[in-house]
């Protein structure tokens, strides 16, 4: 690992917060999707993406949001939100994913859907998540554990 | 003191994942006598002030100090942790992660490390049903260990005057217990003990300015 300096450090989160703010005003009105798209697709965010976490998270759910455009989902993951909830989402998700990961009981389970249904994740976001999260282990367990979870109600 | 009880120590600033920490905790399987405890230190001012607080509000004789977002999926790791401590009163702390030979820059992870734990070394989760206590672990003695999970059966004083931050905490504190005499290890047990979903990139502002301290006390 390279030890990073304090200014090398200060420059990255000066571009990241810059990034963001393109991105915020993008989801200021109208969402406009290709903008977000194009933005978080740039050499600047590339250079960066290691550096940051929360850049790398919204470059994640930049490729979520390209699934659910090709889906056709009615409401993506950057409707309604800012970058701060976006980001908040897919870590707080990830712990949901994670019970399913590891076999808690159905209550702690059920929390998981119902975490997804309130804040209105679209399946195809869900799915987007769990195979770009290299937090989440056991994938295939998840999406199984979803399917059944899910085939149940 | 009280020898049959276990304390978690957690400095706190995010309640979603420290609840989150407590399921994995409220699910572990505690051996026959003993209870556990947790102790949750919010707006600490630092590591290692934190963990002082935790550490004289205990009685417990064993105390694991671990992140918020440090998850045990290990359901006998309570189990495995006094195995070891009583296998050899020699060692005073157990890590997840940990460098045999600390690198000559102070950083950890410059070095080889050892590990139990998800994302580091990948492996089917082994269904146990029943815990059963293998013949020897096997511990690599280590100069340090990673601050997502640290146990101990000694307590020595976390070095606040020093390291007043949220770096090096963990380095400096295995560096105490080495000083003092005791062995700071890392068991392979052949399964991994936690996930740290610590978001992977780190805040690493105030690093190299501790790194520096860490290097003048210790090496």
């Amino acid at each position: 690992m390279i030890i990073p300096k304090r200014d090398e450090i200060k420059k990255i989160q000066g571009y990241a917060s810059e990034i963001e703010k393109q991105i915020n005003s993008c989801l200021a009105e109208k969402v406009n999707y290709s903008e977000i798209i194009k933005i978080l697709s740039s050499e600047k965010v590339q250079e960066i993406l290691g550096k940051n976490q929360n850049i790398y998270i919204l470059y994640i759910m930049s490729k979520v949001l390209e699934f659910e455009l090709n889906q056709n989902v009615p409401r993506t993951v950057f409707d309604g939100r800012n970058t701060r909830d976006i980001i908040r989402l897919y870590r707080i998700l990830t712990l949901y994913l994670r019970r399913l990961e590891f076999d808690f009981s159905k209550e702690y389970k059920m929390e998981t859907i119902e975490y997804i249904l309130s804040e209105k994740i679209s399946m195809v976001a869900v799915m987007a998540i769990i195979n770009n999260n290299n937090i989440i282990i056991h994938k295939e367990r998840v999406i199984s554990e979803l399917q059944n979870i899910l085939s149940e109600m | 003191m009280n020898e049959k009880k276990i304390c978690f120590i957690a400095c706190v600033n995010d309640p979603a994942f420290f609840s989150e920490c407590l399921l994995y905790i409220d699910r572990l399987f505690v051996p026959e006598g003993y209870e556990i405890d947790v102790l949750s230190i919010e707006d600490a001012k630092s590591m290692t002030s934190g963990y002082n607080e935790g550490m004289n509000a205990t009685d417990a004789k064993y105390k694991i100090y671990l992140h918020q977002d440090t998850f045990i999926v290990d359901r006998y790791f309570l189990y495995e942790l006094l195995d070891i401590f009583n296998s050899d009163s020699e060692i005073g702390m157990i890590g997840i992660v940990g460098a045999p030979k600390m690198s000559e820059d102070g950083c950890m992870w410059n070095n080889e490390r050892v590990f139990s734990m998800y994302g580091k070394d990948v492996s089917d989760i082994s269904k146990c049903n029943v815990y059963s206590k293998p013949d020897s672990y096997k511990c690599v003695e280590v100069e340090a260990i990673d601050g997502l999970l640290m146990a101990t059966q000694y307590d020595i004083p976390w070095r606040e005057d020093l390291f007043a931050e949220f770096d090096f905490y963990d380095a400096s504190q295995s560096m105490e217990f080495i000083k003092k005499g005791y062995k700071v290890v890392v068991p392979i047990i052949g399964k991994p003990i936690c996930v740290h979903d610590d978001g992977l990139i780190l805040n690493l502002m105030n690093y190299d300015e501790n790194r520096k301290k860490y290097l003048k006390e210790y090496m």
